[in-house]
């Protein structure tokens, strides 16, 4: 199967593989609702408040706010990382697809790692889950994107076997399963984006307003 | 988009038994799973409706033969506390494992591919998971009932702070939030199945407006689940997190507590609730304008509008929540814009009642047991539908929001309706599901012996509303000018009973059929859909071919046809 | 067939004698102190137009529903396969089929959806009573409120507790939560012919207050105040209920309290004894005692 049966565009994909991202964008944006209820949640109590972070409870300091900003980056350089590696698919001059993804990995677990290291030091200095409606909704809305941006690794390392079998024009000639380790790897890095542009929106609604 | 040809091999039928009826990835036998387990939900929630009448009807004296057996310890009479968890208790039974299995996971699983033409969904194992985790949501609810405290005890609608844990402690509401949270995990699966299917696997041929009424019922029921169940899991999380590392998302700023909102609580319910009320309604809507079609020998009339208002329903559905919270204290500017939207749903709702009319006029119709229950819904929804204005309006609202008006009225949209919708169903698709005719006189006995009851029972629900009895009370022993009530009261309580006695018919009709019923034909009905052209039951992959399709789904009495009053959409010469 | 024919007949018969039963066993009830096909005696001055509101629709619906019922039967009668009916093939779709329809729907929406708009919109704004007096609407409060501090506005506050309600008025100085106001349990008195503002909290959790006798209801939410206002009607002095109509946990169906409608005269007794008996029960020690807030007036 040559590369110009895979290209992303959805007119010319095979079948399944079209069932496959429609269904996906459907479960995108059904979960999408979740997050849009919890920011939902956070603006009401937000704008309710006559002073923001309330006065009854701990901010959260500038600590954090650096962490948030360093993930921001992080976030945005593995999206493009994983932009590169879709345009990368079945040519020969690109650096390997599994250079990419691996990248966009490794930003994820730094992700992970800087998020929780931020909560210990909150947690340490005083800032619990239980001392006000800022903190509960800084704790809930980053620990439930982190459960995503975990399991976005978890797909990744999934479908790593996938992308090794796209990942060079030699691999994709002798590969039968093209569409299918395309598709996976697609479902992933649509995944992928998805965890990212809720972290903008979290990154906004927790720190911005 | 073009619908085209499935390409897929047709895989042979699996041989194990854990395979073949445990774990199936067959739509059909998915969604036998699920009417079943609805039908024993109802069972339950029926069970329970009936204890909270007896209650209400002959205050102190024990329930009939289950009393002493559920109730030893109090001599076989509901206790208020145990009053309070049984109406919590059938009302979410009633609504996500009674009504959503059989209408949606059910009949949506079994429909939906044989109707379009189509082998199986579209993500075969995503429909068995979906299936498993609603399994999940029934054993933890079932559960619940068995924790220190007993089941969640207030009203399905959880109003916190009375959900907290503050005063609802132990794990009986704990758990009803994560069965909640299984149903919509279970509901979105199957959402993202049904919508991708609908889109992608219509028979060649199968336009959007060729597809019958079911299937548009189905597909806008399962576009609104998966935008707003989403709305009650990010809900649920949050109370989820109040109840296990005391947060105080919806505790109230009083004594010295840092606070939160509690009224939030209602917004997103209700933003997820009121949706829910046309995701259960939907399918039956359906389903009721392609019997009529089928049993009036006539196409279904203006059909193109009455997919148009069921979408513009849809769209309507998600806009006018907040007529369920007219006495929380909304200002009036919001609250008048909310009443406004909700009386525009009154115009798509009328084209389609007209269409339904106008479909069974000058028909030919042929009263199979089916086609009365369809006939039903109409009845029963044009009351409930009508009652529903005195609500939408703030001037009687204020009066009637929570008393025995608004339980009347939704029962007869959601109870009624959807239940006579679901019979319906059961009655017409029976004979394909597997591949047994029921019985006709006890279908028609079963339903003239539950209508009657049931309009009583529904009527005087409204009838006692509007005489001021508030709701979610275990007696009226503390209001004298509710006493004079009472026999009212036992009159509802009596139509209730009657209403549950005449579900034995169907009990014995479905049982016997299944087993000892004539064999069915390929098309007992005369109708012209793609399940029809397939043997019944139908094969394992259902379409050996998939058959293209040349004509609407209510191709009755065309004129280009002579030989029978029907034509197959199947069917291409027709003579 | 004739089998079947019978058995529907038995059936109906049935069905009908349990109705009619259940008819006679409704009117030879005992203790009828009022309908029970009728809402409890009105004692609002706004109640009837709730009153009229609901029959205005009752009167419309019922049209539309036995016109809609009229047809199906008619049609189930004439139409039946079984007496030889043809079906006109009549797909009904063509874009006049689609106006007629959509005409019709419009019309009955402009009709009935209209009329209720309109009305509930004069109920929560202002209208005209049938005295040809302005009256303010229930929800209208700047309107309500304007004369205050008016002699003739009762303000009084409401905490709901689980499972009572707990009642504050000002007292002499006009001021709440200071020591000369009057504080009762589950017993709400007004003057006839006033009107009766009142702002409501919670102490736990979500409670709805509840006259039925004004056709009114507002819920009593923790953490925040929400008001209503009524005004009784003159001669209607007597007793009545308070209910609770939002579930609050398994003894809600508990939940009332004494409403007593007074006469002036009663009234200026039960104030003065009132005031007298709530300045020796003030203690100034017990903070449960203090839960009054600061009058709201700017607040829903």
């Amino acid at each position: 199967m040559n590369a110009a049966t895979i290209s992303p565009s959805m007119n010319t994909l095979p079948r399944r593989a079209v069932d496959a991202r429609i269904g996906m964008m459907i479960f995108l944006a059904s979960w999408g609702m979740v997050f849009l209820t919890l920011f939902f949640s956070f603006s009401i109590y937000r704008f309710q408040a006559p002073v923001w972070p309330p006065v009854d409870g701990p901010g959260l300091g500038t600590g954090a706010f650096v962490a948030a900003v360093v993930n921001t980056s992080l976030v945005l350089i593995s999206g493009m990382l994983l932009f590169l590696a879709s345009r990368s698919i079945g040519k020969a001059t690109q650096p390997r697809i599994v250079t990419y993804v691996g990248g966009t990995i490794l930003l994820g677990i730094a992700f992970l790692g800087i998020q929780i290291n931020t909560w210990i030091d909150l947690w340490e200095s005083g800032v619990r889950l239980q001392s006000g409606i800022y903190p509960a909704l800084f704790y809930a809305l980053t620990i439930f994107h982190a459960l995503h941006v975990f399991a976005g690794i978890v797909t990744f390392l999934f479908v790593l076997p996938s992308v090794r079998a796209l990942s060079s024009v030699a691999a994709l000639a002798s590969n039968r399963d093209a569409v299918t380790d395309q598709t996976r790897f697609a479902m992933a890095a649509m995944f992928w984006h998805f965890v990212a542009v809720a972290w903008f929106a979290t990154f906004f609604i927790v720190y911005i307003i | 988009m073009e619908p085209l040809i499935v390409d897929d091999h047709i895989h042979p039928e699996p041989t194990s038994f854990l395979a073949k009826y445990v774990f199936s990835h067959d739509h059909k036998t998915i969604g036998k799973q699920f009417i079943f387990t609805g039908l024993f939900g109802l069972l339950v929630g029926g069970v329970m409706a009936m204890i909270i009448r007896w209650t209400l009807a002959y205050p102190g004296e024990p329930f009939p033969v289950l009393g002493n057996l559920l109730f030893s310890d109090t001599n076989g009479i509901l206790s208020n506390d145990r009053y309070a968890m049984f109406f919590t208790m059938h009302g979410t039974i009633m609504i996500f494992f009674a009504i959503t299995p059989i209408l949606i996971g059910g009949f949506g699983n079994f429909t939906i591919p044989l109707l379009i033409g189509a082998r199986d969904m579209a993500f075969p194992i995503l429909n068995m998971l979906s299936f498993w985790a609603y399994f999940i949501a029934v054993v933890l609810l079932g559960l619940s009932f068995f924790v220190p405290g007993g089941a969640s005890a207030g009203g399905w609608v959880a109003y916190p702070p009375l959900a907290s844990a503050q005063f609802q402690p132990g794990w009986g509401h704990t758990l009803w939030l994560l069965s909640i949270y299984f149903v919509g995990t279970s509901s979105i699966m199957g959402a993202i199945n049904y919508i991708t299917t609908v889109i992608r696997f219509r028979a060649p041929g199968m336009g959007w407006f060729d597809m019958p009424l079911t299937i548009w019922g189905l597909w806008l029921t399962a576009i609104l689940n998966a935008l707003f169940i989403p709305v009650l899991t990010g809900g649920a999380i949050l109370m989820l997190l109040d109840r296990l590392f005391h947060t105080n998302f919806y505790a109230p700023a009083t004594h010295g507590v840092k606070g939160g909102d509690p009224i939030l609580w209602q917004h997103l319910f209700w933003i997820f609730g009121h949706p829910e009320v046309y995701i259960l309604i939907l399918p039956a809507w359906g389903i009721v304008s392609d019997l009529l079609s089928f049993f009036a020998r006539k196409p279904a009339f203006g059909y193109r509008f009455t997919a148009i208002s069921m979408v513009a329903i849809t769209i309507l559905s998600a806009v006018v929540y907040g007529h369920h919270m007219f006495t929380t204290g909304m200002t009036p500017m919001l609250s008048e814009s909310f009443m406004t939207l909700t009386m525009i749903i009154s115009i798509p709702a009328e084209i389609f009642f007209l269409n339904w009319l106008h479909t069974i006029w000058h028909g030919s119709i042929r009263f199979t047991s089916a086609m009365w229950f369809a006939l039903g819904v109409v009845f029963v929804f044009g009351l409930g539908g009508l009652t529903g204005l005195y609500l939408a309006a703030i001037g009687t609202d204020l009066y009637l929001h929570d008393t025995y008006f608004v339980v009347g009225h939704f029962h007869l949209t959601m109870a009624a309706a959807v239940l006579f919708g679901s019979f319906a169903a059961l009655y017409f698709w029976f004979p394909k599901m597997f591949g047994r005719m029921m019985n006709e006189t006890l279908g028609k006995l079963h339903f003239w012996t539950s209508i009657i009851p049931l309009t009583v029972l529904f009527c005087l629900m409204l009838t006692v509303g509007y005489s001021g009895m508030h709701r979610r009370i275990a007696s009226v022993e503390a209001y004298p000018y509710l006493k004079v009530l009472q026999p009212m009261n036992v009159w509802i309580t009596i139509s209730a009973l009657a209403l549950g006695a005449a579900q034995v018919l169907f009990v014995i009709n479905f049982f016997y059929s299944l087993f000892s019923g004539p064999k069915a034909p390929k098309n007992p009905w005369d109708v012209g859909t793609l399940e029809w052209s397939l043997e019944s039951p139908p094969p394992y992959y259902n379409f050996k071919e998939i058959p293209p399709v040349h004509y609407g789904p209510h191709e009755f009495n065309n004129p280009n046809s002579k030989s029978k009053d029907w034509i197959g959409q199947w069917e291409k010469d027709v003579k | 067939m004739r089998k079947t024919k019978i058995a529907l007949f038995l059936c109906w018969l049935v069905c009908a004698c349990m109705l009619s039963t259940g008819v006679v066993l409704a009117q030879n009830s005992q203790d009828m102190t009022r309908s029970m096909w009728l809402p409890p005696l009105d004692i609002s001055k706004d109640g009837y137009r709730s009153d009229s509101l609901f029959m205005i629709v009752t009167y419309m619906t019922g049209v539309l529903f036995i016109i809609m019922t009229g047809i199906m039967v008619v049609a189930s009668i004439k139409f039946r396969a079984s007496s030889g009916a043809k079906a006109h093939y009549d797909r009904g779709d063509t874009k006049k089929d689609g106006m007629k329809g959509l005409i019709i729907s419009t019309v009955i929406f402009l009709a009935v959806d209209g009329t209720l708009l309109y009305r509930s919109h004069e109920d929560l704004q202002g209208y005209t009573d049938r005295e040809g007096n302005k009256r303010a609407g229930v929800w209208n409060f700047p309107e309500a409120t304007k004369d205050e501090p008016h002699a003739d506005v009762l303000r009084v506050e409401v905490l709901a507790q689980q499972w009572a309600w707990n009642f504050r008025y000002a007292g002499a100085d006009k001021l709440f939560n200071t020591p000369d106001d009057i504080v009762t349990l589950n017993d709400f008195r007004v003057p006839e012919n006033k009107k009766v503002l009142v702002q409501l909290r919670s102490k736990d959790v979500i409670h709805s207050f509840f006259l039925a006798n004004c056709r009114m209801k507002r819920d009593a939410n923790p953490g925040e105040t929400t008001r209503m206002w009524f005004e009784t009607k003159p001669g209607t002095a007597g007793e009545y209920k308070v209910t609770c109509a939002e579930m609050c946990g398994y003894a809600h169906y508990l939940m009332s309290a004494q409403f007593h409608v007074l006469t002036d005269a009663q009234w200026t007794k039960w104030e003065a004894e009132a005031t007298k008996w709530s300045e020796i029960a003030y203690d100034a020690t017990k903070p449960d005692q203090q839960w009054g807030w600061e009058w709201t007036p700017k607040r829903m």
